[in-house]
């Protein structure tokens, strides 16, 4: 028998693993000095579980045990973390801090050369919410990228109530609001610019939904999405979180972009990409989702693959 | 010096209208009039790699290329994850379901379809409840339906002539679709040349 291995599923080898470990090793020691803790979940878990808690992406395998109970290995590890919460710490102290290095598996389309299993590395934390918690947050990712050598990443936040502010006041109706939302998840500008056409709103309520999602850069962009919302929707909390981040900010770039409101869907406030110049894929992706659990929470997670290749790339 | 922009082009019928877009956005085109045969062109501050169409999503979303152009049919018959960003209105041609003169589509069977795009007639046939076979096929189409081997095909069409000599009607409309112009993800978020290209373009058609 030919000794292959699954379509999506390759052998690390040792140049490469001892990359991998190192960069593991030192964001671990960066969220482990953040006050997260070690957790690690099963591979397998009950799919009918997992769906209740959000909706899961596409996963390569869905199998039955003997018991006859429905499994999929984990395609996520934030709805593991949020159910481990709630089955194990539902009466404790608040906040809680962990943090994970775990495969994870995704289904990709035969012919294009995709990966079906890949690592993150992530961090959870329930039950703070506001400015400080946002922060320390952004500050872990930060100093993640930092120790994780990709010192000159592109780090890009929003916040994703503006969108909702913004939908409310347009009053466009629910299935405009779905389809917008669905536009921007798929940044397909042509379809929204379409569904704005066809929608019956008045001008400025068009212009606002077209510029949002285009405005990028640093004090500006944030003075511009002020002046274009202003009245809709209350500044007051990004505009500190950007401003103490901004002062505090070591080498990596911070950027603000609108059309990062785009790739979420359960979160509820701020929302980050890390992208690294010359590299095609996202680095690290996270934000704030108050709604999945009877706490406020916020997350991110690293995606190794895409780091070390990266760094590979700036040799 | 910052790394060139990397551009994909379509060959075949959208090339013209696609160096002519670019052109216009003030983009260095030269060499790009007469390619002949080759497929590279390193010009000041960026390059073009011609592309087929059909490619030239795989392209985009592997990052590969920044930017591309290429028909909306190519998009949803690789549903990739890449930003659309402009419709360009030229290239304009449909998707429909063809079969031979006076034949109708069987009723409550599964249908053999024949179709160089088996995602788009797959989905197409999927969201009215239909049940398909789909037969993959590279060209000649139109000959599937006459020798038997599928029910209809899924094909695309800009004047129609074709399929009427071949004795073909059609009897569905699929999919209307026009040139794009298409962005890496990451490109889009990072780098401002994507988006400045982008309104110029859009400013322009």
């Amino acid at each position: 028998m030919l000794a292959r291995t699954p379509r999506g599923f390759r052998d690390i080898l040792p140049p490469e693993a001892a990359q991998r470990e190192q960069v593991v090793g030192a964001v671990n020691q960066v969220l482990a000095r953040a006050g997260y803790r070690p957790i690690e979940t099963p591979t397998l878990e009950l799919l009918p579980v997992l769906e209740e808690l959000g909706s899961i992406t596409t996963t390569p395998f869905r199998m039955f045990d003997r018991d006859g109970e429905l499994l999929t290995p984990r395609p996520d590890v934030t709805l593991q973390v949020a159910r481990l919460a709630q089955a194990h710490y539902e009466d404790s102290d608040l906040p809680l801090k962990f943090r994970y290095n775990q495969r994870v598996f995704r289904e990709q389309e035969r012919g294009r050369g995709d990966v079906r299993e890949f690592t993150q590395i992530g961090v959870e934390a329930f039950g703070e919410s506001g400015r400080q918690a946002d922060y320390e947050l952004v500050q872990a990712l930060l100093s993640s990228l930092g120790a994780a050598g990709l010192a000159d990443c592109r780090v890009l936040l929003c916040t994703v109530d503006v969108l909702a502010a913004v939908l409310a006041w347009a009053d466009g109706g629910p299935d405009f609001d779905v389809a917008v939302k669905a536009a921007l998840h798929a940044n397909d500008f042509v379809h929204l610019e379409e569904l704005l056409a066809a929608a019956d709103l008045e001008e400025e309520k068009r212009r606002v939904i077209w510029e949002l999602p285009r405005i990028h850069g640093g004090d500006q962009a944030l003075a511009k999405a002020q002046e274009l919302l202003r009245g809709i929707y209350d500044w007051k909390l990004f505009a500190a979180l950007w401003q103490q981040l901004k002062g505090s900010q070591g080498m990596l770039e911070l950027d603000i972009d609108f059309s990062v409101m785009s790739s979420f869907d359960y979160y509820t406030g701020l929302v980050f990409e890390a992208y690294a110049p010359g590299h095609p894929g996202i680095i690290a992706s996270g934000g704030r989702y108050d709604h999945m659990l009877a706490w406020p929470a916020a997350g991110f997670a690293l995606y190794l693959e895409n780091i070390t290749e990266a760094l590979n790339a700036d040799d | 010096m910052t790394e060139a922009l990397k551009i994909a082009v379509p060959k075949g019928s959208l090339y013209a209208d696609g160096v002519r877009c670019l052109q216009n956005a003030g983009l260095d085109v030269r060499g790009l009039a007469q390619p002949e045969r080759q497929l590279v062109f390193y010009n000041q501050g960026v390059e073009f790699y011609i592309l087929r169409p059909t490619d030239v999503p795989t392209f985009v979303a592997a990052g590969t290329v920044d930017l591309g152009i290429c028909g909306k049919d190519s998009l949803v018959e690789a549903g990739l994850s890449l930003a659309e960003l402009v419709d360009l209105h030229f290239g304009a041609c449909r998707f429909v379901v063809a079969l031979p003169e006076g034949r109708w589509l069987p009723q409550g069977e599964t249908i053999r379809v024949a179709t160089k795009y088996p995602h788009i007639a797959a989905a197409h046939f999927a969201a009215k409840g239909v049940q398909t076979e789909i037969i993959k096929m590279h060209g000649n189409v139109e000959l599937a339906p006459l020798a038997g081997i599928a029910d209809c095909i899924v094909d695309i069409t800009a004047t129609g002539r074709t399929l009427r000599e071949n004795k073909l009607s059609i009897v569905e409309d699929v999919l209307a679709a026009t040139a794009r112009l298409v962005a890496n993800v990451a490109a889009l978020r990072v780098d401002s040349r994507v988006r400045e290209l982008a309104d110029q373009m859009r400013a322009l058609v």
